[in-house]
């Protein structure tokens, strides 16, 4: 996760109050599991339970025959602790075999839950969301809730049995200590509110100075030419400091909250331990008490009264993972905007014909703005279609609409004379091609990025698909042929071999509708003439909408829209639309002065 | 194929770590703050003294209840001099937490910062040759994350290792100091311990670095997938993916359930191991007692059960350290490994100066090699006197880029010398270049900062109205001064997006602050539409006025204005004139211009 992304969790890292609805939603990925969990959790209680006999065995043996030194008599309590400790082995290997288990599970099933309903969002989706965000809920959210989900279970019941049973033993056993024990308990819970109030801003303080500087370092290196070119390397290392220095202070303070709230919560107990031994040591002297048994007291006491500090820091947890799960399931929430009526099917093959009825569009449906306005045309099976004009003049918007990436507000799109709605989305898209400006390829080889299509494609179509596009010479030119890794995100290849993978990986879906956007401005003038030569042969498989600024990429279409400001104002061939000296001309007049 | 790909420069880092070189090293980090590091030491020390005291206290006053026991009467005299010390000895352990805890965060604080500031100037330092063999930015992403991890070494790790190095110590000197019998129980318990963990934890270490390689590509599948959403939409491929990563995340989750089967076995064992202290105190006791029955040994024996105890809770810490500790000297080696590279610049002993005016720049058989053996620039010399301008043409990887990127030095030429007015660019302060070769990148790149601090980046104390007067020559000023801020809008990656037109002219601007004399534009229009490469070059000639300026450029348009052009081919000028010389001369600039006039576009 980069910088960035941190820091948009960090603003959104916010305390949430603890809301019923999510604990359940939470409880609900834990739900499939719930025969396994209580019985670990029934475990970990026993285990507990066996915990508070050590010390009562110690007291046995301590009051016994140690201290008259009988040897054998000491050995029988000795064996009894070490059966215990042997049994208690035992049964915490099969409870954490069983609760680790169920946590991993439960992660698993948010994690696949979040990633499904990922795909079946709408680009609207990814438009209004920045990446990192979505990055965030679906990475570190979830790991936020997953030591939650395997430890949580398992800490609480530790903790309040703890608390439960030796509290318990202590005022069963000792009823003058009843009033103290009773009376502390509250007491070290407030203080440990009271400390966290002051230690949560100082931790978030941590994490922000923190992300500033990962903010800092990660924007310098990737912008590490722009530093060299202007010999700015110390300077930057001078900033860095700057940052280095507000995260230090932040440390400071965040050590100042924990070194002030561990000593002030662990001074409260001991004065409850001294005090007891105090009012203890009286009924030692009256007889009322043995000396074993003002040991196991003082033991239980510790016993009873550390949880709190742990409970602290388990509230804390649920806090920030309350809140990571209530982002997570905001975005689970989501409703898919492009879901398919139950009137959609699957058209078969299509031929290509694509007709746009009165349609206006923005992408912000919130809004009143629209990006088209009103717009109807009709393309026939085969043709090429040049799209036109300035940059926001809804070329863009229109490629969209065809792909179907988004519905428009307005009017309707039709394919082969069906309407939109009608058309199963997923088999119009399987029968799409785009290739758009900005390249995007996966990790991985060429191959296997061809392969992202149509899994069945075999090496020798995707030569022959490089072959069709008069690219061959740029595959030879690559290290290992169609095997070449081209690293994340294709990072191994220049702009424009990108382009070209690109393009060869849109014609082998066997398109029967093309979209290509700005799809050659990366290769050179002569590989482009040779792309659109190649284009040219092939045009005739399927339709092509082709959005370009070179002209020559656009004098050879079947029909030319121009676009201005969303509206489609003139339309026609090269020639027809130069002479009758309108939009067309004047961009064309403008591109060759 | 890029640079990055052809050359074997990229260094295997799966190298077995030198787990004690690097500790060492890691310890090494402490050396410049030393004093205070054996202060922090010191009051570990105190701390730990006092923690062993107050169990021990605890014990006489035990002890001396156990004297009289149902004696009746007042406290004894004894009993409460004991209980009182005790109270003291807890008020100073918490008095020494607070100074350990405050002291170790501010030493160790330190001593990251320091680490840290040296991984970042020597990343900024490094060449480029070793920025294009990292180029995907996966290594230097891996040094970041890296550096997080390696400063729980100095945070953690050495401090825990501190605190339960001394208080096991503490409290087996105390046993042997009771009776060498409590001691060997000591020993044996602990030592078992540690070995046990040891094991688990270097087996839990291995089975971990498996895991989280699985963990990896989980997240690289799921980056992938929403940067890359358009396309899998695009093509239909929702299924394919929510397959893919399904596949990913069950391998993932189902070695950590491997993982977690191993550790869940293995750790109550070796925890619950530490137990056995107990018992073997208590038997141990049993024997002392019996030896010579008096009331001093039973207390002295409930003392260091208490002890003991104490000790075992630290004990329980071990693995968590263990793992942590091998993973940052892990993380500390790949740091170490950068920072022990030395492909940086050296500044000359002693710099030459460039005349105060000037910009005449001379190529002389320059030749260079991004591997050895394979010339990407073959012997080119060129000449642009001061003020001139030259264009450079060529198809994608004639070696344009890289023939402007040998003026800045970002590499230095395997052959030839390259002289800007007269003086070698090695002869030249580093600083002093940066100022007199102004470079507009093809990529624009802008940082998360105002317009006006970037603009202002070669030159941070450059007053508003020379930012404007760069921004004007730029074409730029009309744009921004329609930001929602004007120059103070915040741009970059967390800032307004802007066109890729409009970023262009801004790092125009930015060239331009510096008021170089040397102003190169590395085809810098390539990714913009052609009315916004009118308005481009509108600012790039109003710029070149009275500079030396250099245009690469794969089109004639771009470069056709330039007093010479120069046609690289291959590494090789192959020609070199004005617009028309070149028509009869150059048959490749003949195709490229025909090719980019094909619609008969007027000349």
């Amino acid at each position: 996760m980069s910088a960035y992304d941190e820091m948009a969790l960090e603003e959104e890292f916010a305390r949430v109050p603890l809301r019923r609805k999510t604990w359940g939603r939470i409880l609900r990925y834990l739900a499939p599991h719930k025969g396994p969990l209580l019985v670990g959790l029934a475990i970990e209680m026993v285990w507990c339970v066996l915990m508070l006999v050590d010390p009562w065995l110690v007291k046995q043996a301590i009051d016994g025959p140690l201290a008259t030194g009988d040897i054998g008599g000491t050995l029988k309590w000795v064996l009894a602790l070490v059966g215990i400790l042997v049994f208690r082995a035992t049964i915490t290997v099969f409870e954490l075999r069983i609760t680790t288990r169920v946590g991993v599970e439960a992660v698993h099933a948010i994690r696949k839950d979040v990633f499904d309903h990922l795909q079946r969002l709408s680009m609207r989706y990814f438009d209004r969301t920045k990446q990192g965000r979505i990055l965030a809920r679906a990475d570190r959210d979830v790991e936020s809730l997953e030591h939650l989900l395997s430890w949580g279970p398992v800490s609480l019941t530790n903790m309040v049995s703890f608390l439960l049973f030796a509290t318990g033993r202590i005022v069963l056993q000792h009823p003058f200590l009843a009033p103290y024990v009773l009376a502390a308990l509250p007491t070290l819970w407030l203080v440990t509110r009271l400390f966290e109030r002051v230690g949560f801003p100082a931790y978030r303080r941590v994490r922000e100075t923190h992300s500033a500087i990962s903010a800092h370092v990660a924007e310098r290196i990737s912008g590490v030419r722009v530093v060299k070119a202007f010999s700015a390397e110390a300077r930057e290392t001078h900033v860095l400091d700057g940052l280095q220095g507000a995260y230090r202070r932040a440390v400071l303070g965040g050590a100042k909250a924990t070194g002030g709230y561990i000593p002030t919560l662990s001074l409260a107990i001991q004065a409850i331990v001294l005090i007891s031994l105090v009012l203890g040591a009286r009924r030692v002297l009256g007889g009322e008490l043995t000396t074993g048994a003002l040991v196991e007291a003082v033991w239980l006491l510790g016993a009873a009264l550390s949880p709190i500090e742990g409970l602290g820091g388990l509230y804390n947890e649920c806090l920030v993972a309350g809140a990571a799960a209530e982002r997570i399931f905001l975005l689970l929430d989501t409703t898919p905007e492009l879901r398919d009526g139950p009137e959609a099917t699957d058209p078969g093959r299509l031929r290509g014909e694509v007709e746009f009825d009165r349609v206006s569009f923005g992408y912000d449906p919130s809004s009143p703005t629209r990006q088209l306005h009103d717009v109807s045309f009709h393309v026939r099976a085969g043709e090429r279609v040049a799209l036109v004009g300035h940059t926001g003049a809804g070329k863009t918007s229109v490629a969209n609409l065809v792909a179907r990436f988004y519905e428009p507000q307005e009017g309707t799109i039709r394919y082969d004379g069906r309407e939109a709605r009608t058309v199963a989305s997923a088999a119009l898209h399987a029968q799409t091609g785009i290739v758009l400006q900005e390249s995007f390829l996966f990790g991985g080889t060429v191959l296997e990025n061809l392969r992202f299509v149509r899994p069945d494609i075999t090496e020798a179509e995707a030569l022959e698909g490089f072959r069709a596009l008069g690219c061959e010479g740029v595959l030879a030119g690559f290290s290992a042929g169609l095997a070449t890794d081209v690293g994340e995100r294709g990072a191994n290849l220049s702009e424009g071999e990108r382009q070209i993978v690109c393009f060869v990986r849109a014609l082998l879906a066997r398109p029967s509708i093309l979209i290509l956007d700005e799809a050659t401005s990366a290769v050179d003038t002569q590989t482009e003439a040779t792309i659109l030569r190649a284009l040219n042969a092939l045009s005739a498989r399927q339709t092509t909408f082709v959005i370009a600024h070179r002209l020559s990429t656009i004098r050879d279409a079947d029909q030319i829209f121009v676009f201005d400001h969303g509206r489609l104002v003139e339309r026609g061939r090269h020639d027809a639309l130069v002479a009758a000296n309108g939009a067309y001309a004047r961009l064309y007049a403008e591109y060759g002065r | 194929m890029s640079p990055a790909a052809a050359s074997p420069a990229v260094a295997p880092t799966s190298a077995p770590v030198k787990t004690w070189a690097v500790t060492g090293r890691l310890l090494r980090r402490f050396a410049p703050v030393r004093g205070r590091a054996l202060l922090v030491l010191g009051l570990y020390v105190v701390r730990t003294a006092v923690g062993v005291a107050t169990p021990m206290l605890l014990a006489r006053a035990i002890g001396v209840l156990l004297e009289h026991e149902g004696k009746g009467g007042p406290l004894p005299d004894e009993f409460v001099w004991y209980a009182t010390l005790n109270g003291v000895a807890v008020l100073l352990r918490c008095l020494s937490f607070l100074a350990v805890t405050t002291a170790s965060a501010a030493l160790s604080q330190d001593v990251e910062n320091a680490l840290r500031r040296e991984l970042f100037a020597k990343v900024m330092t490094l060449r480029f040759r070793w920025h294009d063999a990292n180029r995907s930015g996966k290594t230097i992403a891996r040094s970041l994350r890296d550096m997080e991890k390696a400063k729980q070494f100095f945070r953690e790790v050495v401090f825990g290792y501190t605190e339960i190095v001394l208080l096991v110590v503490g409290v087996t000197v105390l046993a042997f100091a009771t009776w060498w019998t409590f001691g060997v129980a000591a020993v044996l318990v602990f030592g078992t311990t540690c070995l046990g963990v040891a094991f688990a934890g270097t087996r839990i270490a291995q089975m971990d670095r498996a895991i989280s390689d699985d963990y990896d590509r989980v997240t690289t599948a799921l980056q992938e997938n929403v940067a890359g959403a358009r396309v899998v939409r695009a093509f239909g491929r929702e299924a394919d993916e929510v397959e893919r990563f399904g596949a990913r995340l069950t391998t993932y989750s189902t070695g950590w359930k491997g993982l977690s089967r191993f550790w869940a076995t293995v750790l109550p064992v070796v925890n619950h191991s530490t137990w056995l202290v107990v018992p073997a105190v208590l038997m141990a006791g049993a024997v002392y007692v019996a030896d010579a029955p008096s009331a001093a040994r039973v207390t002295e024996t409930v003392g260091l059960l208490f002890a003991m105890r104490l000790a075992r809770d630290f004990l329980r810490q071990l693995t968590r350290l263990l793992l942590m500790g091998q993973e940052a000297v892990a993380s500390a080696s790949r740091v170490f490994e950068v920072l022990d590279r030395d492909d940086v610049i050296v500044p000359p002993a002693r710099p030459a100066a460039l005349p105060a005016t000037g910009g005449d720049l001379r190529l002389e058989g320059v030749s260079f090699a991004y591997a050895p053996g394979r010339d990407v620039l073959k012997g080119v010399s060129l000449h642009v006197p001061a003020g001139g301008s030259l264009g450079i043409l060529g198809r994608t990887g004639a070696g344009k880029t890289t023939l402007v990127h040998l003026l800045p030095r970002f590499y230095d030429p395997t052959a030839g010398r390259i002289l800007l007015d007269g003086v070698p660019l090695a002869d030249l302060a580093p600083e002093a270049l940066a100022a007199a070769v102004g470079l507009v990148f093809q990529e624009p790149y802008l940082f998360s900062a105002t317009v006006a601090q970037n603009i202002a980046y070669g030159a941070p104390d450059a007053p508003r109205e020379r930012i404007e007067a760069c921004a004007r020559l730029a074409a730029a000023h009309e744009f921004v001064s329609a930001l929602p801020k004007g120059y103070d809008t915040l741009v970059g990656e967390r800032g307004v997006s802007l066109s890729g037109g409009q970023r262009q002219r801004l790092t125009i601007a930015r060239a331009l602050v510096m008021e170089p004399r040397v102003l190169i534009f590395d085809d810098a229009t390539a990714s913009v539409d052609a009315i916004t490469e009118k308005d481009l070059f509108r600012g790039i000639r109003a710029a070149a006025q009275g500079r030396t300026t250099l245009v690469v450029s794969q089109r004639v348009t771009s470069v056709r204005w330039c007093d010479r052009i120069a046609v690289l081919e291959d590494g090789v000028v192959s020609a070199v004139g004005t617009h028309d010389e070149l028509l009869g001369s150059s048959p490749l600039y003949r195709e490229v211009f025909e090719h980019q006039t094909l619609v008969g576009a007027p000349s």
